[in-house]
């Protein structure tokens, strides 16, 4: 068993230049992270702020300007790297005349798996995926939420320890998240580790264990979901930078307004609030 | 190894999958086999004439579609792969750069073997046809009658067992197109770059040893322009290796060796460009 992180990212900085005037723009800044296995992570962003260009860098698509990025202790690029990749990407694209079962059959023999090795390991990925009624049928007759059930069989057929997906519930329908989130969570309970995208930030809320907020190319905070929202509660009281005294005023002023009890409680506050506290 | 094999047998297999529902194979292909069948209205010519005739005309349009379909369907698998993004998942799963586009050659490689052979088939399928017809004719235009010998002779100039070589020569050099289509498809972001390029590549290798002998046999010429023409020799294909096909369509009746300039040529090229295929590869960003 490999015990070396999932991921381990280290000051990573990545630039691609604008083809028309050769303009240098930063992707990602001084970006850290460390995920721990078994967990669900979320990364959240508006577009363009970089978390697609995180996924590629880890998949070894991109070269990054500095830093270092490892996966299960290889180095990200690397085939040994990528034998630990499972990857799910936003608009997923696999040639519609091939049978979800032969998309699974097709990515296995991709991942080297062994005819004999594949026929176990599909049954397992269609029950999984919950795919096993349409499996025998051409993509061209699928679904949106069908078509990212593939999709995400294909990303598991080899068995990896880290999954990557980008965006996996746009443009699904309420089934189809739920089905996506089920589905997450029996991968978390495998011992898989799963990097997400998403700008549902309900779905986050419920499903990560972590996330980390990326902004313009900077991680702006990273932290347990729980931790963050009470952080955000008591940075609230900060802000007002009022000294005990004037403290005792607010309480005071709270009681003139009619508050039957002043006592600070931390209570969660949502996912959404905190992420465009971050990005407004 | 058992797992590169299964890796690059099943890249194999979806690249012939995917190519055979392509459109621009049955585009070229289609063409190909109608001007084939377009052969029995050229008949006013002489025994030696008709055969020479046959030869050149099934030869030449297997040699031409084949370019055609060498250079266009490669660059188009290569280029959709990109502009669908099928790319990402494909080099997202333990699989080699080099891999991908060995697996490329070799899935074009089937591919171009199948054109051949249907196209050959019927281009035997035409000779057949011909061939008691151009008898018939060469014994009624015969000052005497024809001993068996000569008959025998007569089919033999038809079935000339030296045309699968030809056919052979034309595969490694369709192979070779094949070759430098991956080469520039992994720096090319359009399609039509790709198809340009091979074909301007193409040209270039039939006209290379020609200019080649007329540079060096010139007066005057300089050391530095000697080197040139000779890197440019080395890094340009040049086709007259495979001008064995046009000897036996001469006529010639040449051994199983005179395979051996074109082959070892072809795939000589064939190991550089995968090497810097590979390389040019590795170095592209995917965005």
């Amino acid at each position: 068993m490999n015990l070396s992180p999932p991921l381990e990212i280290q000051n990573l900085q990545a630039r691609y230049s604008l083809s028309w005037n050769r303009k240098s723009v930063v992707a990602l800044d001084c970006f850290n992270l460390e995920l721990k296995a078994g967990e669900i992570f979320a990364l959240l962003g508006p577009n363009g702020s970089g978390k697609t260009t995180l996924f590629k860098l880890i998949l070894g698509f991109l070269k990054p300007k500095q830093g270092s990025i490892f996966i299960h202790g290889e180095r990200a690029g690397t085939r040994g790297a990528r034998s630990y990749l499972g990857y799910l990407p936003e608009n997923p694209y696999f040639p519609k005349y091939l049978t979800g079962r032969e998309i699974l059959e097709t990515y296995g023999g991709l991942s080297g798996l062994s005819p004999h090795q594949l026929r176990d390991r599909i049954e397992i990925i269609l029950e999984l995926t919950q795919m096993s009624s349409f499996a025998e049928k051409a993509l061209h007759t699928y679904s949106k939420g069908m078509i990212q059930r593939v999709s995400l069989g294909q990303a598991l057929i080899h068995d990896p320890q880290l999954l990557l997906f980008d965006e996996p519930m746009t443009g699904l329908d309420p089934q189809g998240v739920d089905g996506m989130r089920e589905a997450m969570t029996k991968i978390r309970s495998l011992g898989k580790t799963i990097l997400f995208t998403s700008h549902l930030l309900e779905q986050v809320e419920t499903l990560a264990d972590r996330v980390a907020i990326l902004y313009q190319g900077k991680k702006l905070v990273e932290g347990a979901i729980e931790t963050l929202l009470k952080e955000q509660k008591s940075a609230t009281i900060q802000v007002t930078g009022l000294s005990s005294e004037q403290l005792a005023g607010v309480k005071a002023a709270l009681t003139d307004f009619g508050a039957t009890s002043v006592e600070m409680t931390p209570s969660s506050g949502s996912l959404e609030k905190l992420f465009r506290s971050y990005t407004k | 190894m058992r797992a590169l094999g299964f890796r690059v047998a099943t890249l194999t297999g979806l690249i012939v999958r995917e190519l055979l529902r392509q459109n621009v194979l049955y585009l070229i292909l289609i063409p190909a086999v109608l001007t084939l069948l377009t052969l029995p209205l050229f008949t006013a010519l002489t025994f030696e004439e008709q055969i020479k005739f046959t030869r050149d005309f099934c030869y030449g349009t297997m040699s031409i579609f084949g370019v055609f379909l060498a250079i266009i369907a490669t660059a188009q698998s290569i280029s959709n792969d990109l502009e669908q993004k099928t790319i990402f998942t494909i080099l997202a799963k333990p699989i080699d750069r080099w891999e991908y586009l060995f697996s490329k050659g070799l899935g074009m490689s089937w591919i171009l073997f199948l054109a051949l052979l249907i196209l050959g088939v019927l281009s035997a399928g035409l000779f057949a046809l011909q061939e008691k017809g151009l008898i018939e004719a060469a014994v009624g235009n015969a000052t005497h009658p024809l001993s068996a010998q000569e008959l025998q002779g007569l089919r033999d100039q038809i079935w000339n067992p030296a045309l699968l070589m030809a056919l052979l020569i034309l595969y490694f050099k369709l192979i070779l197109m094949v070759g430098f289509t991956i080469l520039f498809s992994t720096v090319a972001s359009s399609s039509l770059f790709t198809i340009f390029t091979s074909l301007m590549i193409y040209v270039i290798g039939h006209l290379q040893s020609t200019a080649r002998e007329w540079m060096m046999s010139s007066e005057g010429i300089s050391v530095g322009m000697k080197w040139g023409v000779g890197f440019m020799t080395v890094i340009l294909p040049d086709m007259s290796f495979y001008e064995g096909a046009d000897r036996i369509l001469m006529g010639a009746s040449p051994g199983l060796s005179s395979l051996i300039p074109s082959f070892g040529y072809t795939f000589f090229n064939l190991f550089w460009i995968l090497g810097l295929s590979t390389w040019l590869f590795e170095s592209r960003d995917f965005r």
